[in-house]
């Protein structure tokens, strides 16, 4: 029963914490080439934006895989919530550590790059983060690096 | 092509170009509503379809929740990506209260299945399972997607 909806249900508890640090990292590469000036700090800072990439590339990787394992564990009537939990868990663990080493490299961004030129690249969100209600059914908008 | 076979086909073409497209909210609006006529008409048992029926509600419920949860999420994510002296104890505040409403999110959402797994037989499951909720999943794959 609503194995797709669920599916991407659960897709979207593996990913969540993950993919927003994952966004737009072309238009961040663009941005630091378009305001660092100092050459070899550009150049170490496009490499961290790299680094970046590598782990954008295995965020699609895992997708796909993961989105099988949980369709195939959905679809089957006799799978127990343990056992779907049991499965999900892992999941959910390598996408924190995905997480982790992003967080890890915008840190080791920020040591490259000066306050302004951080300004320059990374836009604040226009929309301040509520507490709640309901969601609005309109495609999120790119913005800034990893909006 | 007859004037008057032409006269209907440009007519219809008109028809379809002025009327507007649906919301993706009117599409899974829709949506909803179809599926559960579905569910009534594949369980024949009335108490067991106004069961599962409710069982689809609160399918829909967790899906808007967790999409509204994905959304915040994202947005303060990004504030503080852009706020060059954000620390990483803010950082990790901010993955403990997403990992505990991701926890909680996910409690419920095992529970909704082993409770429709509970209310079908394995005919009914086998004919409900392939059903679509494209606006739902339209949803949920725009705020799981970098």
């Amino acid at each position: 029963m609503l194995i797709a909806t669920l599916t991407a249900l659960y897709l979207l508890f593996w990913s969540s914490s993950s993919a927003p640090l994952l966004s737009n990292l072309d238009q961040t590469e663009k941005l630091i080439k378009a305001n660092v000036e100092n050459d070899a700090r550009r150049e170490r800072a496009l490499q961290i934006v790299g680094r970046m990439k590598d782990v954008h590339k295995a965020y699609w990787t895992q997708r796909g895989t993961v989105s099988k394992s949980l369709a195939a564990l959905l679809e089957t009537r006799a799978t127990q919530p343990s056992a779907l939990e049991a499965a999900l868990n892992p999941l959910l663990a390598d996408s924190d550590r995905m997480r982790d080493q992003l967080v890890d490299l915008r840190f080791q961004l920020k040591s490259v790059l000066t306050a302004s030129e951080w300004a320059a690249v990374f836009r604040p969100p226009k929309v301040a983060p509520s507490a709640g209600g309901k969601v609005k059914f309109a495609r999120r908008r790119t913005e800034g690096w990893r909006s | 092509m007859s004037a008057l076979a032409l006269v209907a086909v440009l007519g219809a073409f008109a028809a379809c170009a002025s009327k507007p497209k649906p919301t993706l909210e009117q599409r899974a609006e829709a949506e909803m509503q179809a599926f559960k006529a579905q569910v009534r008409k594949t369980v024949t048992d009335p108490a067991r379809a106004d069961r599962l029926v409710a069982a689809v509600d609160e399918c829909e419920r967790i899906v808007r929740q967790a999409a509204s949860m994905a959304q915040d999420y994202r947005t303060k994510v990004q504030a503080l990506d852009a706020d060059y002296s954000a620390t990483r104890a803010e950082y990790a505040a901010l993955f403990r209260q997403q990992g505990a409403q991701r926890a909680a999110l996910i409690q419920q959402a095992l529970a909704l299945r082993g409770q429709i797994t509970t209310l079908t037989t394995n005919s009914e499951w086998e004919q409900l399972k392939q059903a679509r909720l494209s606006a739902l999943e339209e949803l949920l794959g725009v705020v799981s997607t970098p």
